[in-house]
């Protein structure tokens, strides 16, 4: 039975969940996280409830770095990075950056789960995000919702009257050469449209879309919700560009009405990009420490079996909370069976 | 009743790092001092920390105090701290009682001097209400490394094996007689192109031959009871004998079934379902014939007459495409509602797909098809075809049509919800435990689900997720033993009327009627020797401390342990 | 006549409303002082008489915080604890209370800011309303 200390790199909700299992199972671990805040991207989620709980998992996220935090077994490094790694096979020695000084931890198994970055809607200049006030990002309204719990245009801190959800922003899109779909986008835009029309009645939001993604199996009665919502539309068309002028609160848009198959122009004065999940920047980095295989698109493939490298999350490929759960549990299984089983 | 001067009361203030001091200047700690029963008021800068902690418990080992009170931050954070560092201190953990004067007061009323009225209200609050205090043991249970999975799909197997792994033993039964279920019918990944057949017959040799696994196939269940470490399961038997197996935690792999329509026209040759196609290019040869010998050249799938929101059959559709276009030359048409590329890999696929003439067409309004010589007319409006409010009408003439069968709840959750009594919603799929626990198990302790039980997913998300019940069920079963606090509910079964509310009530199947109570509160008296009276009882490894059976028991019987009736009422000032 | 400071209980559910409540602080809102949050495993534990006891006891208001519909961790003591309010509301008419001095509020752990709102929305409505008629 070899010593068992696993070392986790990366502490949003797949290493902290996968911290807690190898806990509950008696095996201690130390997490190594880049920011001050253990939940990673999850981690400043906003609760999407509207008459009832939609299932977004984000209070699930806090709720779990709060668990994890009353576990003896897990250390939690903050402020730390990984700088290379040594040794192979269960013995592996990882240098670690923390707080201005370096340490050499040793561990039996080694784990990341280094998660993502949300896509840059800045690189979709079309859509104007930065340069138009009243254009942001599903990022943005998370941080609006979980600070101050309403929905507000940024331009003047007036409550919209006609929001536009655009789906598949960085995601499914050629011309940058992102062929993957995020999984996560459809389902949180209407999770953010319940939510925010159960907040305010009158607001009336629309929902551009290519495919629509289900997620989970509360996805379908969340779909139906929404298809019976007279204050929401679902339309299947993506418009190209943005248009505004200046500082004015409203934006423009051109799309194809799905039932007549004309072009229409309308406007709206809050626009919400979906954003979906791109590989970290650093991934290829890290990857090269550790000898991950990384695939085409840039996110983690399988490391070699029985090398005691695991890894776990949305860094193998797009993933929403609750699947990232799912396969750290399963990861941990792996992990609990290499190290010699209970 | 004790009298309130023999409590002993020790305060510990927590400055918080000096974040506190406004709040806890002198006249404040003069005041904490001074109130009834306290016998020392000690301060620490961070009481939470591991310096501050050991110093609270050295100063408990003399023995002044039998209770204490943490003024400082919310009670969470003490807990926390207490479990982080299995703090043993000589007071039992539940003689302790927090006043939340810092996130609930400090950082939430502005006004000190108001901030300041509400602590010393908090504060004496507190310390009256620890007269409500009683020790609460912990209690272990052993657990013997033993399992069963019931349903024998590649769901149960790869969840047999994942325990067995860890070293623990298990049962798997099956209702069939060979495990595999519905994954036999796959001819390829969708992912990877590895060869279902072999990586499966592969998966049900490892299961068989496994030292630690013990398959039971043809096995009926009868009943399910017990709790964690002690699960007892009867199959149906020969003369009414059945066998009992035994476990410590129960994993359910029970499947989904499908329903083909085959009415009407969808009874034609030219309709087939997943299965068959999956079949038709495991064994056809370079040029696909049905079952009259005519070579098919034209396949159309339609999607989302059924299933609309679920992946499986998107998957399988774009996958087989591909395969049809490449290696057999045919014309392929995919019509759907919307294309699930939600799928690692799947987004490319589909782009390959259409590179190589697969053309995929949506619909708002479902497709219609006729017979036309031996063939399938498709019918189906192509929504970006749409000019002025009409909509032309694709025509496709197929020689065979490719249906999905219809995933619904497998017909045994109902049996299987009713033996493990767990509720089963609606729509039919067996219930995880709720969000904030994350699915995988249910919420009955020591009972876990993976895979189409809980709902159809494709196989590689079914397998992880058997992986991840298996680690539940693993963590449970690791130390040999479970260790638990009698924070729970408790009844007294002299003052239960059977009245079974708290049974139904209990949303974690912790309660049991038994033949264990001396007296009954109907029972008059005469009844001799170790006759024992039938009375709710809570199981305490399975019961989650929410309280609900306490409040709606009619007469009272039931207490929760670490938050009385009493305790409640001083906290509303009665 | 207005009320000075409406007393307002909050029977706080650990699993969803006490956090809440902790989180007011760190987004830098702020609660009246004449709440008093008293916490519950679940609010299930909350019977029909204790929201009395509390109106008896005077409070201006009773609040009960418990975890969105779907969410709760004991299934349905959110639906539970409703499902007596109704029977409580029926008493409170009958006895001479106002309706809006008991009302249910769902949140999840995240949600501080719904939890100030929805006090403050309260301490508003009761000042309005006056002090309970006990008084």
């Amino acid at each position: 039975m070899r010593d068992r200390n696993a070392l986790i790199i990366g502490g949003g909700i797949a290493g902290v969940t996968v911290a807690l299992e190898l806990a509950e199972m008696g095996i201690s671990s130390t997490i190594v996280e880049r920011e001050s805040r253990l939940g990673g991207q999850a981690g400043v989620f906003a609760c999407k409830a509207s008459e009832k709980c939609n299932k977004c998992f984000a209070c699930v996220v806090d709720n779990q770095i709060e668990e994890v935090a009353r576990r003896p077994q897990v250390t939690i490094m903050t402020e730390s990075t990984l700088g290379g790694v040594s040794g192979e096979q269960g013995r592996f020695k990882a240098e670690i950056q923390s707080n201005g000084r370096r340490m050499l931890l040793d561990a039996s198994a080694l784990i990341i789960t280094t998660g993502v970055d949300f896509f840059d809607a800045k690189r979709k200049p079309e859509y104007g995000y930065g340069i138009f006030q009243n254009v942001i990002t599903a990022h943005d309204l998370d941080e609006m919702l979980r600070s101050k719990g309403g929905v507000h245009r940024p331009s003047d801190g007036g409550v919209p009257s006609k929001i536009a959800f655009f789906q598949c922003v960085g995601s499914r899109d050629e011309t940058i050469g992102h062929l993957w779909c995020s999984k996560v986008c459809c389902a949180y835009a209407l999770r953010f449209m319940r939510t925010i029309r159960h907040g305010n009645p009158e607001i009336q939001t629309s929902f551009f879309y290519i495919d629509i993604q289900p997620l989970g199996r509360s996805f379908e009665s969340l779909l139906q919700s929404c298809r019976q919502d007279e204050g929401m539309r679902l339309i299947r068309s993506l418009p190209s560009k943005i248009y505004g002028q200046g500082r004015s609160t409203h934006l423009r848009m051109r799309f194809i009405d799905p039932p007549s198959g004309e072009i229409v122009e309308e406007e709206f004065d809050l626009v919400v990009l979906s954003i979906g999940m791109t590989p970290r920047q650093d991934a290829g980095r890290i990857a090269n420490v550790l000898q991950i295989p990384t695939n085409e698109e840039g996110f983690y493939g399988s490391p070699p079996e029985n090398s005691g490298v695991f890894l776990s999350g949305a860094c193998k490929g797009p993933r929403d909370i609750g699947s990232s759960m799912v396969d750290a549990k399963a990861t941990a299984q792996k992990i609990v069976q290499y190290l010699g089983g209970i | 009743m004790r009298s309130s001067e023999d409590f002993r009361i020790a305060v510990f203030v927590d400055r918080c790092e000096g974040t506190l001091d406004p709040l806890l200047d002198e006249e404040m700690i003069t005041y904490i001092s001074g109130l009834p029963q306290v016998v020392f008021c000690d301060q620490d800068e961070n009481l939470s920390s591991p310096q501050g902690l050991e110093k609270l418990t050295s100063r408990l080992t003399t023995g002044q105090a039998d209770r204490a009170v943490i003024v400082g931050g919310s009670p969470r954070v003490y807990e926390q701290s207490f479990r982080r560092l299995n703090l043993e201190t000589p007071l039992n953990p539940y003689m302790f009682l927090v006043a939340n004067v810092r996130e609930q007061v400090a950082w939430a009323i502005h006004d000190t001097e108001r901030a300041r009225e509400k602590a010393k209200a908090i504060i004496a609050k507190t310390i009256k209400e620890t007269q409500f205090l009683s020790p609460i043991g912990r209690e272990k249970v052993e657990i013997p490394k033993e399992a069963l999975v019931i349903g024998g799909s590649i769901v149960g197997i790869r969840a047999a094996l994942a325990l067995a792994e860890a070293n623990i033993r298990v049962i798997l039964l099956t209702r069939a007689k060979d495990i595999g279920g519905k994954a036999i019918q796959l001819a390829h990944f969708y992912d990877r192109p590895d060869d279902v057949s072999s990586w499966f017959m592969e998966q049900v040799e490892r299961v068989k031959n496994h030292p630690k696994i013990d398959v039971k196939t043809s096995a009926e269940l009868k009943g399910i009871e017990g709790y964690l470490g002690n699960y007892r399961v009867t199959l149906r038997g020969p003369l009414g004998k059945g066998e009992v197996v035994k476990g410590s935690a129960v994993l359910l792999a029970s499947g989904y079934d499908v329903v083909p329509n085959t009415e009407g026209i969808f009874g034609h040759r030219c309709f087939i379902f997943p299965p068959q196609m999956e079949a038709m290019l495991r064994d056809g040869g370079e040029s696909l014939k049905d079952e009259k010998g005519k070579v098919i050249k034209t396949v159309t799938f339609i999607l989302d007459l059924v299933n609309e929101t679920i992946k499986i059959d998107s998957a399988n559709a774009v996958k087989n495409a591909l395969l049809l276009k490449r290696d057999h030359g045919c014309m392929v048409y995919v019509v759907c509602r919307d294309l699930k590329v939600s799928l690692d890999g799947m987004e490319k696929q589909y782009r390959e797909a259409r590179e190589m003439g697969v053309i995929f067409i949506k619909y708002d309004n479902p497709p219609r098809f006729s017979l036309v010589n031996g063939q399938i007319n498709v019918e189906v409006g192509e929504v970006s075809t749409r000019m002025m409010g009409e909509e032309y009408t694709v025509s496709i003439l197929s020689d065979l049509v490719v249906m999905s069968e219809q995933f619904v709840p497998s017909r045994d959750n109902e049996m299987l919800a009713h033996l493990l009594d767990i509720p089963l919603p609606q729509e039919g799929y067996l219930m995880d435990d709720n969000p904030q626990f994350t699915q995988v198990r249910a919420n009955r302790r020591g009972v876990f689900l993976a895979g189409g039980c809980r709902y159809p997913q494709p196989l590689d998300e079914a397998l992880v997720e058997a992986e991840a019940a298996a680690s539940g069920v693993t963590e449970l079963l690791s130390r040999g033993l479970y260790e638990y606090d009698l924070a729970v509910a408790e009844i007294d079964p002299g003052k239960c009327a059977v009245c079974l509310t708290c049974f139904r009530v209990c949303p974690h199947s912790a309660i049991v009627v038994e033949p264990y109570a001396e007296k009954n509160i109907y029972s008059t008296g005469g009844y001799e020797g170790d006759f024992k009276w039938r009375a709710a009882r809570v199981l305490p490894t399975q019961c989650y401390g929410c309280g609900i059976c306490v409040s709606s028991c009619p007469t009272k019987a039931i207490t929760l342990k670490h938050l009385t009736d009493a305790e409640i009422s001083l906290q509303l000032g009665a | 006549m207005e009320s000075l400071s409406p007393r307002i209980v909050a029977f706080c559910c650990d699993k969803s409303g006490y956090v809440a409540a902790d989180m007011v602080g760190k987004l830098g809102m702020s609660l009246p002082e004449s709440l008093e949050v008293i916490r519950v495993p679940c609010a299930g534990r909350i019977d029909a008489f204790h929201m009395l006891q509390a109106l008896e006891n005077g409070a201006d208001g009773v609040l009960i915080f418990a975890c969105h519909e779907e969410n709760c961790q004991s299934l349905s003591g959110n639906l539970i604890v409703k499902a007596r309010m109704g029977y409580v509301y029926g008493m409170m008419e009958k006895i001479g209370f106002e309706r809006e001095r008991l009302e249910l509020c769902n949140v999840a752990t995240n949600n501080g800011a719904k939890f100030a709102e929805a006090v403050q929305r309260k301490y508003d409505d009761l000042k309005r309303l006056g002090p309970s008629p006990l008084k």
